[in-house]
């Protein structure tokens, strides 16, 4: 690097202040280091040089950050931005930083590599604090509106001038978000433990403090000014998430119920978004399960908790899931990322509302709930809740024997859950801990399905909403040959358009019988019966076990029929096709066990 | 009670066109002696420093020492809005606004909000320089066009008695000489030759901004910072500016 010819005189340090090349020093022997003990070891060396008032700064920073995750700030430069300050600090073209960067692949490197070839002096050179970094980028997240472009631009470069080149590596890593230093939160816990409390004994304390809080920064504050006093008295609060407690997997019913040693409480574990939800007063905030903000995207569940929570304020859990308007049927988990994309909240609101199921509160008009037990938090949350059509409270059994945990749990799969948590009725509320408190039980074979099958219209379901007057789902049966009957497999209600809709309704009036065919068996009520002769395509995304469908009923599983899960029409009426000629059961059993694969847990489900 | 009143507004038009070169966001010191503004750009590569002396206005009264910051913008919107022959008053409002009204046949009255902001001084770059040279600023700023054709950057290098500019690039090179025997060098005054190389958007700005003025001192040293330094009408105003040399 070259020195400036003309540093006469560094500006100003702030008292109570730390360079930044502090900072630096500790990242790079971090990044140099494999050694869990070592990155610690960097990170309280660090912290015992850091003065207090930048401590929460530093930690934050640290993070590759501004604020904890859940206040959802982020510095947000983008990577061209980001090219010409470092343009405009080092003096090379713009074109030779992006040259730079396509050679190193990381922006950070870039910099270092352009401000080590500097060919522009400045007239001064500030010393870089944290603090002066950290409120730089500050200014950079909250610059908004017109002209904001200039202003980030002017900021970034203006910081990038002063840093010298391994500053600027990091600089511009956290500013574009790439910071990735992998410091877990466990590892800054420990630090903080060892540099303020001397012991890594008191980590849970910490641990504690955070995982209610969900803010490093505030504990680090909390440690170093008032010891370990101050961070016990960090205390659950509305309006900042609580790390949710999770849960361990076994894929027994009987591992599960030895585990948990007799009774325990089994709910159903749906596949949808995990909300943790405070409420206050009028005022709701949903929090993602990794804590980020999701109110934004679930107006319908902020209506729906604001009628339907009897408490002034409370922090509740839930899942939300999106529902099939016509059959009440929970749709797949990926229906709900539609409230992803920015524009689409409104619409997707209407096409697939979102029913919420609560299984957990943590706390109630500022009674801390997370130290009571499973059983009284239970009971707690139903007398709160107003059960209505789209909130419930998730269903439950109490058991200690296996078989009729299965059983549940096949029920669970068939109305379109993942499986069970099954819950230690003596547990309390564990924040940010996996635990054997609470156990996933989830399948362990699933039967995917890539073919097509026809299937004959036993029965429907009178519409609803814009269905009004036609019908709006169908209950469909598979052809047994063996004893001439129909089995059903399916109740499906999406995939038809208005028209379909309105031609199948008009061609079943023919087939209409005041009761179900001798020829049909079904356990399912319809609300109209037909003479089995309409024959349609239905894709389906597996083949699952269900205790209420009658087709192959005994054949895989004692009291088991097999049914479709998430059933959709493909748009084929099969007029072709007589109903003795709708895909049979035997053809249903043989696809059941040919395409029967393990589960294997994929990473976001292990996260979840 | 600041209230300060120019004759004409082109004073006040070169102000704002020079300190827009550089920055965003400007705070001038008012003093019982005059306006001041000193500041440098985000990345620290040049600086300005205006010296307007309350002998430069026609109406000058200023009880204490005040610091006022404006969006360079709003001002330069307000007074391209003022021929360079209208009259320019301007008062600071208790209530933190600044009063800016235009006279020439009729009159108008534009309120801006001042900008919080926190004010230190910066420190004027320590250098001895050791070339120091005055020249027609017309001939500059043909001179820095003549350069940019084929460069970003112009090398300025002072022997007794000539001044080179150049430039060079991948696609060709340039050179300019300045001597003594031109009338355009009005002086020049070499105590120790010497070479450094400057970025020419940076000086043409300058140039530009103060076009008004007739000539400009030019003072640096071998890899060393630039000042060019330009009158402000002919009361005594005064603009400097700092410019961080290249490497090269």
């Amino acid at each position: 690097m070259i020195e400036t010819a003309i540093n006469c005189c560094e500006l100003v340090s702030h008292m109570e202040d730390l360079p930044y090349s502090e900072l630096v020093k500790c990242y790079e022997t971090m990044s140099n280091t494999t050694r869990r003990t070592e990155l610690t070891e960097a990170l309280v060396s660090f912290y015992k040089k850091t003065p207090i008032k930048v401590l929460k700064k530093a930690t934050y920073l640290n993070q590759g950050k501004l604020y904890p995750d859940y206040l959802g700030i982020e510095i947000g430069v983008g990577e061209r931005l980001t090219e010409r300050a470092i343009s405009i600090a080092s003096g090379l073209s713009v074109e030779a930083v992006r040259q730079l960067y396509r050679k190193l692949g990381d922006l950070g490197s870039a910099a270092q590599q352009a401000l080590e070839s500097k060919k522009q002096y400045s007239l001064y050179k500030e010393t870089l604090t944290i603090s002066k970094v950290y409120d730089t980028l500050d200014q950079i997240a909250k610059t908004s509106g017109e002209g904001s472009v200039d202003e980030k631009l002017n900021l970034l470069s203006g910081l990038l001038s002063n840093a010298d080149p391994a500053e600027a590596k990091y600089i511009v890593r956290t500013a574009i978000g790439k910071l990735r230093l992998g410091i877990a939160d466990y590892t800054v816990l420990d630090a903080l433990a060892i540099a303020f409390a001397g012991e890594k004994e008191y980590r849970e304390d910490l641990e504690r403090a955070y995982n209610l809080s969900s803010d490093l920064g505030e504990v680090a504050e909390a440690i170093a000014s008032g010891g370990l006093k101050a961070v016990r008295s960090i205390k659950i609060t509305i309006g900042r998430p609580v790390r949710p407690m999770l849960a361990e997997r076994l894929s027994s019913a009987k591992e599960i119920i030895e585990k948990i040693g007799g009774q325990c409480s089994a709910e159903y574990k749906y596949d949808g978004e995990r909300m943790q939800i405070h409420k206050n007063d009028e005022n709701v905030s949903i929090f993602s399960r990794r804590l980020e903000v999701i109110t934004h995207n679930y107006p319908d569940a902020v209506k729906l908790v604001q009628s339907s929570i009897k408490a002034d304020r409370a922090i509740l859990e839930c899942e939300a899931v999106a529902v099939d308007l016509q059959t009440g049927e929970l749709l797949p988990f990926q229906q709900l990322m539609h409230r992803r994309r920015k524009y689409g909240v409104e619409r997707a609101m209407e096409d697939i509302p979102v029913s919420l199921f609560f299984f957990d509160i943590l706390m109630v008009d500022d009674k801390d709930y997370t130290i009571r037990p499973y059983t009284e938090r239970r009971k707690k949350l139903q007398e709160i809740i107003e059960v209505g059509e789209r909130v419930k409270v998730a269903p439950n059994i109490v058991t200690n024997h296996p078989e009729e945990l299965e059983r549940f749990m096949q029920q669970a799969i068939q109305d379109g859950c993942e499986g069970l948590v099954v819950k230690d009725l003596h547990s309390s509320y564990k924040a940010g801990a996996r635990a054997f408190s609470w156990i996933k039980l989830k399948r362990e074979y699933r039967s995917e399905l890539t073919d097509t099958i026809d299937l004959a219209i036993v029965g429907a379901f009178h519409g609803r909403g814009r269905r009004t007057g036609v019908y709006g789902a169908f209950l469909l049966a598979a052809y047994d040959s063996e004893d001439d009957t129909f089995k059903t497999t399916s109740k499906v209600g999406t995939g038809f358009s208005d028209d379909d809709l309105k031609t199948i309704t008009n061609e079943l009036e023919q087939y209409k019988l005041p009761h179900r065919s001798p020829r049909v068996l079904s356990e399912m009520e319809a609300d109209v019966w037909f003479q089995p002769a309409l024959v349609i395509e239905v894709i389906a995304s597996e083949i699952t076990l269900s205790p209420i469908h009658t087709a192959g009923r005994g054949r895989i599983r004692q009291d088991s029929g097999l049914a479709l899960r998430f059933p959709k029409f493909t748009g084929n009426i099969r007029r072709d096709k007589a109903a003795e000629d709708a895909t049979t059961v035997n053809e249903l059993v043989e696809m059941y066990n040919s395409q029967l694969k393990k589960v294997e847990a994929s990473p976001e489900e292990l996260q979840r | 009670m600041l209230e300060v009143v120019s004759d004409s507004a082109e004073e006040w038009k070169t102000v704002a066109q020079a300190i827009s070169t550089l920055i965003e966001e400007a705070t001038f010191v008012a003093t019982p002696e005059g306006l001041n503004l000193r500041a440098m750009d985000p990345s620290h590569i040049a600086l300005i420093d205006l010296r307007w002396p309350n002998t430069a206005f026609d109406k000058y009264s200023c009880d204490q020492n005040y610091t006022l910051t404006v969006r360079v913008d709003d001002l330069l919107k307000v007074l391209k809005r003022a021929d360079s022959k209208d009259r320019v008053e301007l008062k600071l409002n208790e209530d933190n606004t600044l009063e800016l009204t235009l006279r020439n046949g009729y009159e108008r009255n534009f309120t801006i909000h001042l900008v919080e902001a926190q004010y230190s001084q910066t420190p004027l770059p320590k250098v001895t320089f050791n070339i120091t040279a005055r020249l027609k600023s017309t001939i500059v700023r043909q001179i820095l066009e003549d350069i940019k054709t084929i460069s970003d950057h112009v090398a300025i290098k002072a022997e007794q008695g000539k001044l080179t500019l150049s430039g060079k690039s991948e696609s060709g090179k340039v050179s300019v000489v300045v001597s003594k025997d031109n009338p355009e060098l009005e002086e020049l005054n070499v105590k120790d030759p010497g070479e450094a190389t400057y970025s020419i958007d940076y000086l043409s700005n300058f140039s530009k901004s103060m076009g008004a003025a007739d000539s400009l001192a030019l003072s640096f040293s071998s890899k060393m910072p630039i000042k060019l330094e330009f009158p402000l009408g002919k009361k005594g105003g005064n603009v400097q500016f700092y410019l961080a040399p290249r490497v090269d």
